[in-house]
């Protein structure tokens, strides 16, 4: 039994149509590779199909996307997927797509014991280690030349550079354009909480549970930095610890 | 009726035959072959069916090529011999299932001693 391809190659979109449609899709936060081809592929496919009934590229587009419910209908696609790849995190990721951090942070303060979800691993790969530029505690001066004390750990890093969970936890991403810059904020227990500062760009969304180990954005220089590196925070109760206490780094 | 619900955890038992039994498929492919088949009254919305399709490839029972086809890069999926075997399971225990349900909801015989 065959039925005939049903791409509707009549009309087949030019390579600049498609270039559009890829720079779109990922302009809307569809940075999720291993599910970018297919959805390129799909809304081109739907985009061909409405084309060959002689609608204009633009609203074939546009009626493309609201056949997956929109940007937002997309992301919710990509969520999944990334949690369908991921079976080991599957209870905890599922509480996410509720999209309510509330209930997720819940999760995480209910169902854990506090040392499973407590940093133990360095946010970086060692390899990407240039070197450390400031220890915890370490005292310095702001450009107004108050006195204060490093709340955490900068590590220089290429720009780029993947940054991971160092335990498992719930996003919450912030903008401090005049302190930490585009950061993490990540939620692992009652106790604990870890952050990543100065990044050039988020991986994971606002509310998302991310496991241990998982790339949740990348280094950059954002707010108050004078070169790509990261700065990365450990808190206990509220109050930051010596990170260093939370990692093997020989 | 409404009988999305009705069909919902069939979808991977679906997707897993159709591939077993066309040999490679992608997802579009896939949605416009299973509306045609049904005439409409089975659609697979795409926001369930690729993360079945990565859950499926995590899982080993499928298995992805790619080529190029209008410019981009196209998915084709097809089932692994793990996956050909599952497919077989889940359409035997589907099998089973609409018997079952057939049983119970089929009108009952005359019951002789009510007569």
């Amino acid at each position: 039994m065959h039925t005939p391809d049903p791409s509707p190659s009549s009309a087949p979109l030019t390579d600049a149509q498609v270039a559009h449609i890829v720079a779109d899709l990922k302009r809307r936060g569809l940075l999720y590779v291993p599910l970018l081809d297919d959805l390129v592929d799909h809304v081109c496919c739907l985009t061909e199909a409405r084309l060959a009934d002689g609608d204009p590229f633009e609203d074939a587009y546009a009626a493309a996307l609201a056949d997956f419910g929109g940007p937002r209908g997309l992301r919710r696609v990509q969520r999944r997927a990334r949690s369908a790849a991921a079976p080991h995190t599957t209870l905890l990721r599922r509480m996410t797509y509720a999209s309510s951090a509330f209930v997720a942070v819940l999760f995480v303060a209910l169902s854990f014991n506090a040392s499973a979800q407590q940093p133990s691993v360095l946010p970086i790969a060692k390899e990407h280690l240039v070197r450390v530029s400031a220890e915890f505690g370490q005292h310095g001066k702001t450009e107004r030349g108050t006195h204060v004390t490093h709340r955490g750990v900068d590590f220089v890093v290429p720009e780029g550079t993947p940054i991971y969970a160092t335990a498992p936890g719930v996003v919450e991403l912030r903008d401090q354009p005049d302190s930490y810059g585009l950061n993490i904020v990540l939620t692992h227990s009652e106790t604990y909480t870890s952050r990543y500062s100065h990044l050039s760009r988020f991986a994971v969304e606002d509310g998302q549970a991310v496991a241990q180990g998982d790339l949740i954005g990348y280094a950059g220089n954002t707010g108050r930095s004078t070169g790509p590196h990261l700065h990365y925070e450990v808190l206990r109760d509220g109050e930051p610890v010596d990170p260093s206490a939370y990692y093997e780094l020989d | 009726m409404d009988t999305t619900q009705l069909f919902r955890g069939t979808l991977q038992t679906v997707v897993l035959r159709l591939l077993a039994e066309r040999g490679r498929m992608y997802g579009y492919e896939l949605t416009q072959h299973v509306r045609d088949r049904t005439d409409g009254a089975l659609t697979i919305s795409e926001g369930a069916l690729y993360p079945l399709l990565h859950k499926l490839v995590a899982a080993g029972l499928l298995d992805v090529e790619t080529a190029r086809v209008n410019g981009r890069q196209r998915k084709y999926y097809h089932v692994t011999a793990e996956g050909r075997a599952s497919a077989a399971e889940q359409v035997r225990a589907f099998e089973a299932f609409v018997e079952t349900m057939r049983a119970v909801l089929a009108p009952a015989p005359p019951n002789p001693s009510a007569a």
